[in-house]
């Protein structure tokens, strides 16, 4: 038993016999006896001490026994403890008096031992179980008090380190719109330092054109229409730029329910955005692309949507053989306040003294300050206009970024920033360099298609000369055949000279189609890499006179006079049959655009073989058509008024290429045509030929 | 038209560049009783026009030709006042030859290789019309051959 479970007993007699008497009676274990001479000393006590239970004489002097109880039992600290009252053998008035006064039991004097102890041990032993049933409530008590302050420590110290840690940014914001307290992902966000926050609120660093938006959902907050206020929407960065932040926030309320302030959790999505928006923009460019098969068209709107969403200029040169410069140049700039138009800003980088010579090179560049290294990028000097130039467009971060299908540079885009805290980092050049490759396609695609619409074309064009010109020879042949079997002819009328002239006729017109099915296949043979020289001594002067003699008719009815030179022997190793053609083509071309007028045939030897000159005083060619002519299917006049499939003179240039030698052309509208042929005395062992496959040809 | 008893053969002016076709046609509209005038463009036709005393019953006309094509020369033909009624055939070896020469309000137009009965029954119908005594009213050389 520990010294917490020592009963105090009072004992309060005025007879000191009586106190003893008690008092060895009541010597047990864990027991301690105070003694009282009189009722005011035991109220003294009392006062002072707890006590198991009181035995108090009935009869004392100055205040007896039961005005001592009632006194007790008005204090409510001592008017649970249990009074047994010393009598010697009451009346039973007493006795009721006793127990209203607050006795629990009588002790009859004189005092039987074993009764006394039996009676005060019964309430010691209450007062031990009491106090041990308060001590055990107390430790529950303390040991629950203990556990919630713990787990309130706990608690907060949890929210200080998710608050501290908590990689979003955390704000309790006043409704002064003050920061009161920030986190450090906060602070990091927006470049401030806490002091630096807590001296400001959402205002200071909302973009000016998302501001009435941000007011208008904290009213509503307060106002209760909204539980949680949520937007996406732009702040100003410490350093000037902007960023886009994800804020969500709600109102804090305290014990009593009313709103404290607001709480405002941010999350930096620039980059998500600028994920998204450059997605966008590449889509953007995409479908740009495709719209058009007019790339001047389409890649000045790339270059605006480019400016729109990524940098503040930019320009996209492509080659163009047809500009003076050699490039065609898109630009868009995004401030109309620039005070210079599109056209003239062009124009301006165009005349820098590089910046064409820059466009055919291949390399990346990526500039932290365009004004400042222009000089060494374009080749430009240091001052002057060019300095102002780049000045007044702008350029702080810039990027170089040429484009190109299959090595063969087709064009450059350079991307300017002219904002000193917008400085463009490798993303943005992934970025660019994607935005170029997808130009690059889209630029060759509409070159192949207009090849390929331009090829569809040629040929269809080809096919209906062809047709046309195979029709015609079909025209008289068939004439001439109505009029031999047809209903209202009777051979028997016809004199033999009349059908030997119309069937000479029909033969003509044969072997006009044959020669006109042989430049068809000879076309195939060229394009197939198939033409093959049968090279045998042969004398040009020769060849010049005997086809000149098979165009007599023709040139009577053209009314050409001709003029054959070269009586002397011209010859060289060649193919005589293909020669022939050459001549043929030539003089046929001559009486057909000769135009009625004289026609010279001149044909010399040279110190490397033969020179043949076909001249006629015709319709000329333009100057834009010279090298035309000598193309599959081109031809320098009208389909309207000229027949022809175009291939005469492609036919005529291959053969000489063939036979490694040259054809020339002078003309001039209206006053004739010179064609020049100059041929090698020998063909060399193997020859190319200007075909598609390029493929050997074995003499 | 009737002159001293006998009627003058319908006029016939043929252009048409290529010689072949143009000697073929000739001869069997000659052939066929008709007088035919032959030009080589559109200049050469334009001339014969303006030289000649009686004017065709009817112009054969091919539409490509050098100097002056087919086009070119209808529109000249109908800007003048005598020439502008006389009849136009194209003939034309152009796989789109009706649609081209649509715009030249001819009355007919064959595709070379062209069935020469086709062309002569339109002719005929043209001279008859025109009140010119028929190819076969002149001497019916058809007639005759048939006869013979």
């Amino acid at each position: 038993m520990t010294g917490d479970d020592t009963a105090t007993i009072l004992i309060v007699d005025d007879r000191d016999e009586n106190v003893l008497a008690l008092e060895v009676m009541l010597s047990l274990p864990g027991v301690e006896i105070v003694k009282a001479r009189s009722g005011p000393e035991a109220l003294r006590l009392v006062l002072r001490q707890e006590f198991a239970v009181i035995l108090l004489d009935v009869i004392m002097p100055t205040m007896d026994g039961f005005e001592t109880a009632r006194l007790i039992r008005m204090r409510e600290a001592s008017r649970r403890i249990p009074i047994i009252f010393l009598t010697a053998g009451p009346e039973l008035d007493m006795v009721g008096e006793g127990y209203a006064a607050g006795a629990v039991d009588f002790l009859i004097k004189p005092l039987n031992p074993d009764i006394v102890k039996a009676k005060v041990s019964v309430f010691v032993e209450l007062y031990r179980m009491t106090r041990q049933i308060r001590r055990q409530e107390e430790a529950l008590r303390l040991a629950e008090r203990q556990r919630g302050e713990v787990a309130l420590k706990e608690s907060d110290a949890l929210y200080e380190a998710s608050f501290h840690a908590a990689p979003v940014g955390i704000a309790h914001t006043s409704f002064e719109d003050r920061w009161l307290r920030v986190n450090p992902r906060f602070c990091q966000i927006l470049g401030y330092s806490q002091e630096e926050c807590l001296e400001r609120g959402f205002r200071d660093v909302t973009h000016p054109e998302d501001l009435a938006d941000e007011m208008a959902g904290l009213h509503e907050l307060i106002a209760g229409k909204i539980g949680t206020y949520h937007r996406e929407k732009r702040y100003q960065h410490k350093l000037g730029h902007t960023i886009w932040l994800d804020v969500t926030g709600s109102l804090v309320y305290d014990h009593a329910g009313k709103a404290k302030h607001f709480i405002a959790v941010i999350e930096d999505v620039t980059e998500r955005r600028r994920t998204d928006e450059r997605q966008r923009l590449l889509a953007g460019t995409g479908q740009i692309l495709l719209r058009s098969l007019d790339h001047r068209t389409t890649i000045g709107d790339v270059a605006r949507l480019v400016t729109a969403s990524f940098c503040d200029w930019c320009a996209i040169a492509t080659v163009d053989r047809t500009a003076e410069s050699g490039y065609h140049l898109a630009i868009a700039h995004g401030d109309p306040q620039m005070g210079l138009s599109i056209t003239e800003l062009g124009r301006r980088l165009l005349e820098l003294p590089g910046f064409c010579r820059s466009l055919g090179g291949g390399c990346v560049e990526m500039l932290t300050d365009l004004c400042a290294r222009a000089g060494e990028v374009w080749k430009v000097d240091g001052g002057g206009s060019t300095s102002a130039l780049l000045h007044r467009i702008g350029g702080s971060s810039a990027m170089i970024v040429p484009f190109a299908i299959r090595d063969q540079v087709l064009g450059q885009f350079i991307l300017v920033s002219s904002q000193p805290t917008r400085r463009f980092g490798a993303s943005d050049l992934a970025t660019a360099q994607e935005l170029a490759q997808r130009i690059a396609m889209g630029v060759e695609h509409a070159r192949l298609y207009r090849e390929a619409q331009e090829a569809v074309r040629v040929r269809d064009e080809f096919l209906s000369i062809a047709s046309h010109e195979l029709r015609t020879p079909l025209t008289p042949l068939q004439i001439h055949f109505q009029r031999l079997l047809g209903p209202r002819r009777n051979e028997a009328s016809l004199a033999p000279e009349q059908l030997q002239r119309i069937l000479g006729r029909c033969e003509r017109q044969v072997h006009r189609l044959q020669a006109l099915i042989d430049n068809l296949l000879d076309v195939s043979r060229i394009s197939s890499g198939r033409l093959r020289l049968q090279i045998e001594s042969v004398d040009l002067a020769d060849i010049v006179r005997e086809v000149s003699g098979r165009f007599a008719e023709e040139l009577a009815a053209a009314e050409c006079p001709l003029l054959v030179e070269g009586a002397t022997p011209v010859t060289g190793q060649w193919d005589r049959l293909r020669l022939e053609q050459v001549v043929t083509n030539l003089l046929g071309n001559a009486i057909k655009y000769g135009g009625g007028k004289p026609i010279e045939i001149k044909v010399e030897a040279t110190p490397e073989g033969a020179r043949l000159h076909i001249a006629d005083r015709g319709i000329g060619i333009a100057d834009g058509d010279l090298t035309r002519i000598f193309q599959r299917f081109q031809r320098a006049v009208s389909a309207r008024s000229y027949g022809g499939m175009g291939l005469g003179l492609y036919i005529t240039r291959q053969i000489v290429d063939a036979h490694c030698g040259s054809i020339q052309v002078e003309s001039r509208p209206g006053e004739g045509s010179v064609f020049v042929v100059e041929l090698p005395r020998r063909v060399a062992a193997t020859a190319h030929l200007e075909t598609g496959n390029h493929r050997a040809v074995s003499v | 038209m009737v002159e001293a008893g006998r009627p003058r053969p319908a006029g016939i002016l043929l252009v048409e560049d290529d010689r072949d076709v143009r000697e073929a046609l000739a001869e069997v509209l000659e052939e066929e009783g008709f007088q035919v005038s032959r030009a080589r463009t559109g200049v050469d036709a334009l001339e014969q026009l303006g030289k000649s005393h009686r004017l065709p019953a009817a112009i054969v006309l091919d539409l490509m030709m050098p100097v002056m094509d087919g086009w070119e020369f209808r529109s000249l033909q109908e800007s003048h006042y005598e020439w502008a009624s006389i009849p136009v055939v194209v003939i034309s070896a152009d796989t789109d030859a009706k649609d081209k020469s649509s715009a030249l309000r001819p009355i007919a137009c064959l595709r070379k290789p062209l069935d020469i009965d086709e062309l002569l029954a339109i002719l005929t119908g043209v001279t008859r019309a025109a009140g010119d005594p028929t190819p076969k009213s002149v001497d019916g050389p058809g007639q005759k051959n048939k006869g013979a």
